[in-house]
């Protein structure tokens, strides 16, 4: 038998090796070797995402460096993608010479409100391009579909560029203001009430009224421009959305307000989880029952129920980890989806590279990486512009 | 008259889209019996019969199978019509179902039939046609007189009814899936929120 | 039996990350292949119905009848402005989305030259465009144009025209009206600068066109001419010594097949004082769009395409080094005849004494790419293929005459018309390459006129690669409106529809 410190030294080798593939990842979509600062900031981006893994993986608080990467993500979203609107059409604004244009781009969270559309008539109910684009339909699609069959409802955490602003509004304040752990089984499932709502009257609308009337991230994507009254309605609820339920809720809740309990494509998630690689799992006989993991869960899939019979987080997991990390009995765990009950952990060093604890971070980091750095370095390209502007 | 069926058959599958939204929350969503529930979609069905029925009359009566095509402008106010009343009804019942408790249930319980409101739901829906299929009824079955067009409608409804059949499979989803009454109860409040507001208020904007 | 399952969870979940990185570096390849197994259209209520009909034109016709030529300002020196190539007629739309107009047909039209100098609101400024609609044949109506002694022309008196919409760039609204004033209404103009496209929507109300829903045939009259504000209706008279005063002031007229649009313009009379008579393009809903072209004639153009591959040339490199070639020419001898290797070090020795040598950069730059495409790592082979594009990029600074400009274009066109285009996102300036070689192909004396056609057609292919399917039509007309085209390329343009016949002999 090894003693416990010779185990902990060659698990710190072993785990070289997903570093170094990382890193290697890393380097070949991230490193733009173009031109000059454009290689700068995707060499900074690049340096960051390593440091980010490299820490996740060595000290073993995935949740804590995977909200850092999630909340950057998406504070590093929104100004390219701004900025690519203006370059291709002149303006942030969406006008019916770009939908007649089929200009606008897909956002995954009209995924679930026209695939079944799409596969009963062969349609897409939205005005986008089929190809040829970052945000076209087709590639929307098979990026979807890859990450639910690795992720699941992962999506949420790892790959969603909406969801890092909740995740900083929620983590503001220290103070729980509003407690709302245990809510109301209408208020769980609201989400999927909305998905229902949504993807059954969309058939009969041919549109996605989503996008016409409830999103929440308008004003932070493209927002259509006002020319009647409707137009006006519609741009005041997409403000209120986004301050109410991105901002405030969060804010006041600490949980992914929006997230859990309004976003259709977060309730067609769990519903796709079913077919995921990883679930989280709970060891029931380990576990405590102190609750604080219900507390923490940012997205009320914790139930006194899960860790007391099921030994499973509700579908609605997102494998964000945070129940991982705070755990004092580490009686949560990552684990494959449909298996019985927790394993127990391997002893031998080698193996723990296949444990779902190694390879769910790793798998969906490959997701993060590759998605984000189409975005963030350029986001941080323009952010040197300006400084370098502002020097001078 | 054979072709009426087979364009039922094969715009059905449009028709329960349209139809969708507000039977299926609504007959998710009841307490009641499995032979509760077939009464209300039957009779939800022969709501939509009436409804086509009558539409058929009216329009012959209008002269529309006479030009052979079915104004788009007299079809979204038709649609118009229609939403609004689909609202009130889903709202109404998806409140009663999801906050009984509430005052105002308490009164409207007495005088709510869930058999009348899917009736009534049926017939609105028969209001949202749409113009290629009325196109395609009207090619078919040219200048006849007013009765015939509503016997095309009837054997069209047949058509069509082919394709609720699963609905009456609702009840065994409900068992299968636990908080499924639950979520159609919500989404029934949404559903009749949007239609009247969104689609009655708005859409006459 | 519990432990085999075990495995095969963690194998899959091994399987499934190490296969992520490969999936978005292939994710073209897996689009491409899903186009095809699951092809998938944006709704029609969205993107103007499905479309009906299409109506070619010829490109290069915008010249009236043959003797009007662009004002001389500045603003007119983007070429085609003028010219339209496709008339495209959607089915009625009856609840449209996401769009003002609710009920409509939409008519797309599509011009070689596309600029926008004087700020128009709907994003075009040179052309004026009327549109004449019959819609009840020999019944009712007007032959004369809908402001007097504007084009100058009159119209089929067995179609005459019942409702008109003139467009032009500055305004986003045209106005649709009947022929005896007594129906009005405003027309949606959209327009898409990177399609070439103008985009209208018509209203289908009641006294206007809503009868073309009942599925009956409609004739249209399309002119374009010269945008002026001054002028009557909006055409621009444009004066040259001696020319009648009844010659029409229209540039481009959409004729109708067998109809010559140059003898149907300049059909005036002076003795009578009438003026040109046009026929109209007759859109009859019942049939269905076919463009495509006759099997037999297909198989015509494939035998002679391949007869063309075979006829082809190949050399020994013995005899290359026989000719007695120097330099730049025996790389292109060598690069010519698919000896690859040679040419690299044959461009390595130009490059070592002449390291600026524009031709040698740019064969260098391709010789890179294609080892970047045998490469056995992908890292190795997109790195080859970014080192080949900083040659390109040298080679740009240092190109000057028209020569090593159409040599750089050519080379990189080929370049960024091979390489994935998810990873490297190169179509879209590998066709604008393609189009700038053309247009020195086009400048070069006759011989080229066929490598300017073959040019479009890459450029065309490029552009349906980005996505961007109008600007490729675009190319494509103007290839096929390329008399001498090689056998390969009549058949490439055949198979997408744009010619329809095997030349005769
Ligand atoms: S159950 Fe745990 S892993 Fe899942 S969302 Fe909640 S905190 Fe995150």
């Amino acid at each position: 038998m090894l003693t416990k410190n010779k185990t902990n030294l060659i698990e710190y080798i072993v785990k070289i090796i997903p570093m170094a593939i990382m890193m290697w990842i890393i380097y070949f979509f991230t490193i733009d070797p173009h031109n000059g600062l454009a290689t700068a900031a995707s060499w900074i981006y690049g340096l960051y995402l390593c440091c980010l893994y490299a820490l996740m993986l060595f000290t073993k608080r995935t949740a804590l460096y995977r909200r850092i990467f999630f909340i950057s993500f998406a504070l590093m979203f929104f100004p390219t993608f701004i900025i690519n609107l203006i370059e291709t059409r002149g303006r942030m604004g969406l006008s019916e010479a770009d939908i007649v244009n089929t200009e606008t781009p897909f956002c995954h969270i009209v995924i679930p409100i026209t695939v079944i559309q799409a596969a009963l008539s062969k349609t897409i109910i939205f005005p986008a391009r089929l190809s040829g684009h970052y945000a076209s339909i087709y590639s929307m699609l098979t990026i979807w579909l890859a990450t639910s069959i690795v992720l699941g409802r992962g999506w949420c955490s790892w790959v969603c560029f909406y969801g890092g602003w909740e995740e900083g509004t929620s983590r503001l304040s220290k103070k729980k203001r509003l407690n709302i752990d245990k809510p109301p089984e209408q208020l769980r499932t609201f989400n999927y009430a909305m998905l229902l709502f949504l993807v059954l009257v969309s058939g009969v609308t041919v549109s996605s009224i989503y996008c016409e009337w409830f999103c929440p991230f308008k004003l932070v994507t493209e927002y259509s421009e006002i020319t009647d009254f409707k137009s006006y309605l519609a741009t005041i609820i997409f403000i209120c959305a986004f301050f109410g339920l991105v901002v405030v809720m969060p804010f006041l809740t600490k949980k992914r307000f929006q997230c859990s309990i309004f976003c259709p494509f977060g309730a067609f998630q769990s519903i796709v989880d079913y077919i995921s690689i990883y679930r989280v799992s709970i060891d029931t006989d380990k576990c405590k029952k102190c609750g604080k993991c219900i507390s923490i869960c940012p997205t009320l899939s914790m139930t006194e129920a899960c860790y007391k019979e099921t030994g499973h987080p509700l579908r609605s997991c997102t494998k964000c980890g945070e129940c991982i990390d705070s755990c004092q009995a580490g009686a949560i765990s990552y684990d494959f989806n449909h298996r019985k009950r927790a394993r127990k952990e391997s002893s031998n060093p080698f193996m723990i590279l296949l444990s779902p604890s190694i390879l769910l971070p790793f798998s969906a980091f490959i997701f993060s990486v590759i998605i984000s750095s189409s975005f963030a370095p350029s986001t941080i390209k323009l952010a040197m512009m300006a400084l370098s502007g502002g020097i001078k | 008259m054979f072709s009426a069926f087979i364009t039922g058959l094969s715009t059905g599958l449009y028709c329960v889209t349209t139809c969708l939204p507000l039977i299926l929350p609504f007959s998710l969503s009841e307490d009641r019996s499995q032979a509760g529930r077939i009464r209300s979609i039957l009779l939800f069905m022969a709501g939509r019969l009436v409804g086509y029925v009558t539409v058929g009359i009216i329009l012959g009566q209008l002269g529309a199978f006479a030009v052979s095509y079915l104004n788009p402008h007299t079809a979204i106010i038709l649609k118009r019509i229609s939403y609004p009343v689909a609202g009130i009804i889903l709202l109404a019942a998806g409140l009663l179902y999801g906050f009984p408790h509430l005052k105002f249930c308490s009164v409207y319980k007495k005088i709510y039939k869930p058999e009348i409101s899917a009736a009534v739901l049926g017939i609105v829906t028969a209001f949202s046609l749409c113009p290629p299929f009325f196109a395609a009824a009207a090619r078919a079955f040219g200048e006849q007189s007013t009765i015939s067009g509503g016997m095309y409608f009837f054997i069209f409804f047949l058509g069509t009814s082919v394709w609720f059949l699963p609905l009456f499979g609702a009840g065994y989803l409900n068992r299968v899936i636990k908080p499924l009454r639950i979520i159609s109860r919500t989404a029934m409040i949404l559903i009749g929120g949007y239609y009247l507001i969104f689609m009655g208020i708005l859409g006459s904007f | 039996m519990k432990k085999v399952r075990n495995i095969i969870t963690v194998l899959l979940a091994v399987v499934a990350a190490a296969s992520i990185p490969y999936f978005f570096i292939n994710q073209e390849s897996i689009i491409s292949y899903l186009q095809r197994v699951f092809p998938l259209k944006v709704d029609e209520r969205y993107t103007g119905g499905d479309i009906s009909a299409e109506f070619i034109d010829p490109y290069g016709d915008d010249n009236g009848d043959g003797s009007l030529s662009y004002p001389a300002y500045e603003q007119w020196s983007t070429e085609g402005t003028l010219d339209l190539l496709k008339f495209t007629i959607h089915k009625p739309v009856t609840d449209g989305k996401w769009t003002s107009l609710r009920v409509f047909q939409q008519l797309d039209l599509c011009l070689a030259g596309f600029s926008n100098p004087l700020s128009g609101a709907a994003g075009f400024s040179n052309p004026v465009i009327n549109i004449y609609i019959d819609i009840d044949g020999s019944a009712g109506g007007s032959t004369k144009t809908a402001k007097s002694r504007a084009e100058l022309v009159s119209f089929s008196p067995l179609a005459p025209w019942d409702f008109v919409v003139s467009i032009n760039g500055f305004s986003q609204k045209a106005d649709l009206s009947s022929f005896d004033g007594s129906y009005h209404s405003s027309v949606m103009v959209y327009s898409s600068p990177s399609e070439n496209s103008i985009y209208i929507r018509l209203p289908l109300e009641k006294n206007g066109l809503l009868p073309i829903m009942d599925g009956r045939k409609v004739s249209y009259y399309v002119v374009v001419g010269a945008y002026s504000q001054l002028a009557q209706g909006n055409f621009m008279n444009i004066k040259t010594r001696g020319s009648s005063r009844l010659r029409p002031r229209v540039f481009d007229y959409l004729s109708p097949d067998g109809v010559d649009q140059h003898k149907m313009l300049s059909s005036w009379n002076e003795t009578s004082r009438s003026y040109a008579e046009l026929k109209p393009v007759t859109w009859d809903p019942a049939q269905s769009e076919s463009n495509s072209i006759a099997n037999e004639e297909l198989e015509k153009l494939k035998n002679l395409a391949e007869k063309e591959l075979q006829s082809q040339p190949s050399k020994k490199l013995g005899e290359i080094s026989q000719e007695n070639l120097k330099g730049t020419a025996l790389l292109i001898e060598y690069f010519n005849y698919s000896y690859f290797k040679e040419a690299e070090s044959e461009a390595d020795k130009i490059l070592s004494e002449e390291p600026e040598n524009a031709i040698a950069l740019a064969y260098k730059g391709s010789i890179t790419a294609m080892n970047g495409g045998k490469a056995s790592s992908v890292i190795d082979s997109v790195n080859l293929v970014q080192k080949a594009y900083e040659i390109f990029d040298k080679t740009e600074e240092v190109a000057v005459t028209d020569e090593e400009k159409l040599t750089l274009y050519m080379n990189r066109g080929n370049v960024s018309k091979s390489i994935p285009e998810s990873v490297f996102l190169k179509s879209l300036s590998g066709a604008k390459d393609f189009e700038r070689a053309a247009q020195i192909f086009q400048t070069m004396d006759g011989e080229n006129s066929s490598k300017a056609a073959s040019a479009l057609i890459n450029a065309g292919e490029c552009y349906i690669r980005a996505g961007k399917n109008t600007a490729a039509e675009v190319c494509f007309i103007k290839a096929s409106s390329i008399s001498s085209l090689s056998a390969a390329d009549r058949y490439k343009l055949a198979l997408r529809g744009f010619i329809q016949t095997a030349p005769s002999n």
